[in-house]
């Protein structure tokens, strides 16, 4: 299976970005480093917006999956370069659209467009247009003015760095889902990301939290779960990469207190 | 800032060849990292090592202060080579004003520990070189000094603490950023969990035992956070140890994690309410309940 970015994985649900390319010894390394726009009748949000290496195809890219509709909303999971490093372009790029979410510090960042955010918190909605996308408190994360979010139409869970993993160089395997991988990820492909963004896990036991995310998952109907640094995961396949996000966490705490 | 005039960097030197540079931002409520009840003004700091052909600039900063930054550095850089040494470089913190630098000083050499190529971080081409380093690595610093890179104990994100053997100044990154002269642990604490969320559920003995090796074997004279008051001394700096230690320890009930809502009607700052006993944002990582 070969495919490309940008992929529609679920109705008016774009998955965008680029990976990152690592060098690891031998071996070179892509991290998934993704964005998602989602289109209703009225309006788009582009939910993350990846590093400036995807810049500028990312903008090409959002235009013409647009067809004419105004991005409105520009929704940075948190203020982390890989997930909003193309805020300032994109707000240039789309005059019509305001930066939305848990947007402290975005004045210092991007002085010039101060006027054009919005804090939002948790439980707020974006309408669309036929669809609505609620931000979700983001119950694992590694900044802590950090938020998820639901779209209320496919069901789909964005969870920014939840669930991550990286994965060797092939062709075309960017944009695979977690279920289409020729083999499928491991907790030591979750390794590389949960030990660069989520040093806690040394310190914090998985079991501590993982509770908070079913909980979550008890409150929202999901379909898919969209992380920014892992492939897209279906609900039937989504216990077993918990359980892959859980192994990795669990190294990270085995290794710090071997 | 206002419009036409640049608020100049105060600039101060801490150490025989390091200086201070500090520019400060407002607390309104819309600086994450702050405690959101904290009202006043607070320092973001960038630090300069000076050799006699080189020069390192430890961090960039914050996009707001960038002319005056620029206008400010210009002298301080004169004919040196710049070396710019990111401890944090997909914060904007640390990598906020990175292209406007190279754009000045084109040539200059970035030093991160992150495997990322520093060019993926930044829009635009800019001409410098990329020198990655590793945690553990010493580098000789302009003939004249070594620099240890190693991993942060106390972060978020990819971070890198760095120490200067010639001036014993250990730069901390997002870390031991306080207001000057506090050491009271419940005040700290509320500081650590606006940064380190994750503190209030961690295992807090690894945690400062792994803080403590990286001071014990090192004579640590001057501390240097990238943002809050930079404590000078090797009397001071213990006792910022011992009180950070102490408010890392503290045991409190972890609160069920509620994020506040926010009216969706308008930007910018909003009143805050007091802080809670534990600050708000510890919590994503909360029991929920």
């Amino acid at each position: 299976m070969n495919l490309t970015l940008p992929r529609e994985v679920a109705s008016g649900v774009w998955w965008l970005g680029a990976c990152a390319e690592i060098v690891a010894g031998a071996e070179l390394l892509h991290s998934h480093n993704h964005c998602f726009l989602v289109v209703g009748r009225d309006h788009g949000v582009l939910i993350d917006s990846a590093m400036p290496k995807a810049w500028p195809k990312l903008g090409r890219d959002v235009r013409a999956l647009l067809d004419g509709r105004p991005l409105s909303y520009l929704l940075p999971t948190h203020p982390e370069v890989p997930h909003m490093g193309n805020t300032g372009v994109l707000l240039e790029a789309f005059p019509e659209a305001i930066a939305v979410g848990d947007v402290r510090d975005y004045h210092l960042h991007y002085p010039e467009h101060a006027e054009r955010t919005r804090r939002l918190g948790v439980g707020d909605v974006l309408h669309l247009g036929g669809r609505d996308v609620e931000l979700v408190e983001a119950v694992i994360h590694d900044l802590p003015n950090t938020l998820w979010a639901h779209d209320s139409l496919t069901q789909t869970l964005f969870v920014s760095d939840a669930h991550p993993y990286a994965h060797e160089h092939a062709p075309g395997q960017c944009a695979l889902r977690a279920d289409e991988y020729p083999v499928p990820p491991s907790p030591i492909d979750a390794s590389f990301v949960i030990n660069n963004a989520h040093y806690w896990s040394q310190f914090v036991r998985a079991d501590v939290i993982l509770p908070a995310f079913e909980r979550l998952l008890d409150a929202y109907p999901v379909n898919l779960v969209a992380p920014a640094h892992g492939g897209v995961i279906r609900r039937e396949d989504l216990e077993a990469m918990t359980r892959v996000f859980e192994g990795g966490l669990h190294d990270s705490w085995t290794a710090a207190h071997a | 800032m206002t419009a036409g005039r640049l608020r100049m960097p105060e600039i101060e030197r801490l150490a025989a060849d390091v200086l201070l540079i500090a520019q400060p931002v407002e607390l309104d409520g819309r600086v994450s990292w702050i405690p959101s009840h904290v009202r006043g003004t607070w320092p973001v700091n960038r630090y300069l090592i000076r050799g006699t052909g080189r020069i390192a600039l430890v961090d960039t900063g914050l996009a707001c202060h960038r002319d005056a930054l620029l206008e400010a550095l210009r002298p301080l850089v004169a004919d040196r080579a710049l070396d710019v040494l990111l401890t944090r470089a997909v914060s904007l913190e640390s990598v906020g004003n990175a292209a406007a630098l190279l754009d000045e000083f084109p040539d200059s050499t970035v030093i991160t520990t992150n495997t990322l190529p520093t060019a993926d971080l930044l829009h635009g081409a800019r001409r410098f070189t990329d020198r990655h380093v590793a945690h553990g690595d010493v580098i000789d610093f302009d003939g004249e000094s070594r620099l240890t890179f190693m991993e942060a104990p106390l972060k978020t994100l990819f971070t890198t603490w760095v120490f200067d053997e010639r001036s014993r100044v250990l730069f901390t990154s997002d870390a031991f950023g306080f207001p000057a002269g506090e050491r009271d642990p419940r005040e700290l604490r509320r500081y650590l969990l606006a940064r380190h969320d994750w503190i209030a559920h961690a295992d807090t003995d690894a945690l400062i035992e792994r803080i403590d090796r990286c001071f014990d074997v090192r004579d640590v004279e001057v501390v240097a956070p990238a943002t809050g008051a930079p404590v000078v001394g090797r009397a001071a700096v213990k006792q910022l140890r011992e009180a950070v230690t102490a408010a890392i320890a503290v045991k409190q009930p972890v609160q069920a994690f509620r994020r506040p809502r926010y009216a969706s009607g308008g930007g910018g700052a909003r009143a805050s309410a007091p802080a809670p006993p534990e600050d708000r944002g510890v919590g994503g990582l909360g029991t929920g309940g």
